[in-house]
């Protein structure tokens, strides 16, 4: 074959796995989803500590969590925040007892764990505790083998003193941050994220709708602030800031905002505000379409090096939050976007039945795992009669 | 006895004046009247005719210094020659020098304000705009800080007005705020007196010492023109010099042998009429 052959051969080789990969996704079958699940559940029920809690310091394979993270207080954050989540996807989506009783284990080291502080004046990792560890327990409330369990009065008295944490760590602008960046340093902080703050805003609104006493104003103080993200090309600031900015080829582009439109959006519909079908519907139409951007962030080491800013753990974050905005889509709607969410979740699940994202010591597989079987156990919620209905 | 003994050291100084003839490979002829041997029978002879020998004898010794103060000075004759041909040597050496390094000053110095002068173009049409350009532009920069500065402080006023929690914090973050309005308004009243002082002095005054420096370079390559012409003319007379004192010397060294052959022609024949 000479080279000019050997050429055109590849160059129609090339061209036609283009053509293929344009094509939309194989849509996976119900099965198939369910055993993604129960595969990701298996592995949770692995992973668990001794001690009830999921992560830790441990197994970090890259350097620069290692040498920049070295507080233990930033560390028992991360793993109650790890414990929240994983409880939260068990109670959702496991059946079996082996689950459900690794399910209450963790519940049981939320309660006892609860105290996290913030580690230090620059440190405020102690909010993403808050936070999930409201999901966890939230999730544990709301499952029927915890209405009459011993960990019954333990979740009920812990939620009210995550509560309160949280709100004395609203940031001034009215949401919360992982860091600290204004100086002088204050006790009540002063920076806060878009995406942190709908996260919260959305596990807040469960809470409420459980009958827990939630500060209204606090609440009302994080839905203004997600609404001052919004930015006129359809994204969501990184941060909350009194005059946001738009810059091209950086976080506040669409394509670097993908994953924090999905949050915000479910956050303002959980605050109570109106947002419009399209704009739900154009919000995920951007998530899928520039859905790379997403990819190619994915298990970088440095947060942010990717394209347009994008970190790799925005990746199964964003992609939970997609599915709260999808639930409250068309069942037509739902039957476009649910395939292709669980194309992107099913694809990234490891041997294990672990999905991780983000290099970080011992939390981001169970925190990728949890995030994804809480993702595809969402779109399962209208399946198949519905989907099929709809096709 | 004594008279031998005479005659004797006076022959001392006309050996040492032959020797350093001989030396110097100078002397091209030699008198015949100068040796010992000769003084020597010209003494036996003055035994026979007493008087006559005084005389002769007189004037064998006048014409003895004479010879030997010649024979010295044609000596010295011979080698001011030789140092006047390696003066000539040099003043030639020094001409071919000197016009070298004329041509590199001179290539200097039109160098020097060939670079002096575009410094100066590339300066004032470029460098200068530029400046002010950029200066325009740090001015306006800030300018628009100042209206950042204001304008988040309004909006934190406007966001704050409606919480009722975190006092502290709130007054911390608002008083920064303001002290950043002020800083700014501070920031640009120094800008705005930089800008006045680099259009009214800095750049005018640069302006004014790049055109001394081409007038310096201008300066230096009329000297160095002059300065060639000088030189030239310089070695063109030590050269003439030179060769003047070769002539002159070779007069003064051939008068001198005529002197001397005269002197001894007139003295052989005295001696032959005395006897």
């Amino acid at each position: 074959m000479n080279r000019l052959t050997l050429i055109v051969v590849l160059l129609f080789i090339g061209g036609a796995s283009s053509v293929a990969a344009a094509e939309p996704p194989v849509p996976a079958t119900a099965e198939q989803v369910r055993t993604a699940i129960q595969r990701g559940v298996d592995f949770l029920v692995k992973d668990q500590n001794p001690d009830g809690s999921w992560g830790g310091p441990q197994d970090s394979i890259t350097t620069w969590s290692g040498s920049t993270w070295p507080n233990p207080e930033s560390h028992r954050a991360w793993k109650v925040g790890t414990t929240g989540l994983c409880c939260a996807a068990l109670y959702e989506t496991a059946t079996d007892d082996v689950a459900l009783e690794a399910a209450d284990r963790g519940v049981q080291y939320l309660i006892e764990n609860a105290d996290v502080r913030r580690p230090n004046e620059w440190d405020t990792m102690n909010n993403w505790a808050y936070i999930y560890g409201l999901q966890g327990l939230a999730a544990a409330f709301d499952h029927s083998r915890n209405g009459v369990s011993k960990l019954r009065p333990g979740i009920t008295e812990t939620i009210p003193k995550l509560l309160a944490d949280l709100a004395r760590f609203q940031s001034l602008h009215g949401g919360w941050g992982y860091l600290e960046f204004g100086r002088p340093r204050t006790r009540q902080p002063q920076w806060g994220t878009s995406f942190m703050t709908g996260a919260a805003i959305v596990v807040l609104d469960r809470i409420q709708r459980q009958g827990f006493d939630v500060d209204q104003a606090m609440f009302d103080r994080a839905v203004r602030a997600v609404e001052r993200c919004k930015l006129p090309n359809g994204a969501y600031a990184y941060s909350i800031v009194p005059i946001p900015s738009v810059r091209l080829e950086r976080i506040s582009d669409i394509k670097g905002s993908l994953s924090r439109i999905e949050v915000c959006q479910a956050a303002l519909m959980a605050g109570g505000k109106d947002v419009p079908v399209e704009k739900l519907e154009i919000g995920l139409g951007h998530f899928f379409r520039e859905h790379r951007f997403l990819d190619i962030a994915v298990l970088k080491p440095v947060p942010h090096e990717s394209y347009y800013q994008n970190s790799g753990y925005f990746y199964f974050f964003g992609h939970y939050y997609a599915a709260l905005v999808i639930d409250k889509l068309s069942a037509e709607a739902q039957a476009e976007f649910w395939p292709k969410l669980q194309h992107e979740i099913l694809k990234m699940q490891q041997k294990g039945g672990s999905m991780w994202d983000y290099d970080m010591h011992g939390y981001d597989r169970p925190y990728g795992t949890a995030f994804g079987i809480m993702t595809l156990h969402h779109s399962l919620a209208v399946w198949p009669a519905d989907i099929t209905a709809a096709r | 006895m004594m008279t031998s003994a005479v005659a004797y050291w006076r022959c001392v100084p006309l050996l040492c004046a032959i020797a350093l003839m001989a030396g110097c490979g100078a002397a091209r002829h030699r008198t015949t009247p100068v040796t010992g041997q000769k003084h020597a029978d010209t003494n036996s002879d003055a035994d026979a005719t007493s008087s006559s020998d005084d005389d002769a004898g007189d004037k064998e010794e006048k014409y003895q210094v004479a010879a030997t103060k010649n024979i010295r000075k044609l000596a010295k004759l011979e080698r001011d020659q030789n140092i006047a041909g390696e003066k000539l040597a040099k003043a030639r050496m020094s001409e071919a020098h000197a016009a070298t390094d004329q041509k590199t000053a001179l290539a200097g110095a039109e160098k020097e304000l060939t670079l002096e002068t575009a410094r100066m173009k590339k300066f004032s049409e470029r460098e200068v705009p530029n400046r002010i350009a950029w200066a325009e532009l740090r001015l306006t920069q800030t300018q628009d800080r100042v209206k950042d500065s204001e304008e988040e402080l309004h909006q934190l006023e406007l966001m704050y007005a409606e919480e009722d929690f975190a006092d502290q914090t709130k007054e911390i973050v608002l008083d920064r705020s303001r002290r950043r309005v002020e800083r700014s308004h501070r920031d640009l009243e120094l800008r705005h007196e930089d800008h006045a002082i680099l259009i009214e002095k800095t750049i005018p005054l640069e302006l004014a010492e790049r055109e001394q420096k081409v007038r310096q370079k201008e300066l230096a390559l009329n000297k160095a023109q002059r300065d060639a012409k000088a030189s030239e003319a310089d070695k063109r007379i030590s050269l003439m010099s030179a060769e003047s004192e070769i002539v002159r010397v070779g007069v003064d060294i051939e008068a001198l042998k005529e002197e001397m052959e005269r002197n001894r022609q007139d003295h052989e024949d005295e001696m032959s009429e005395t006897k």
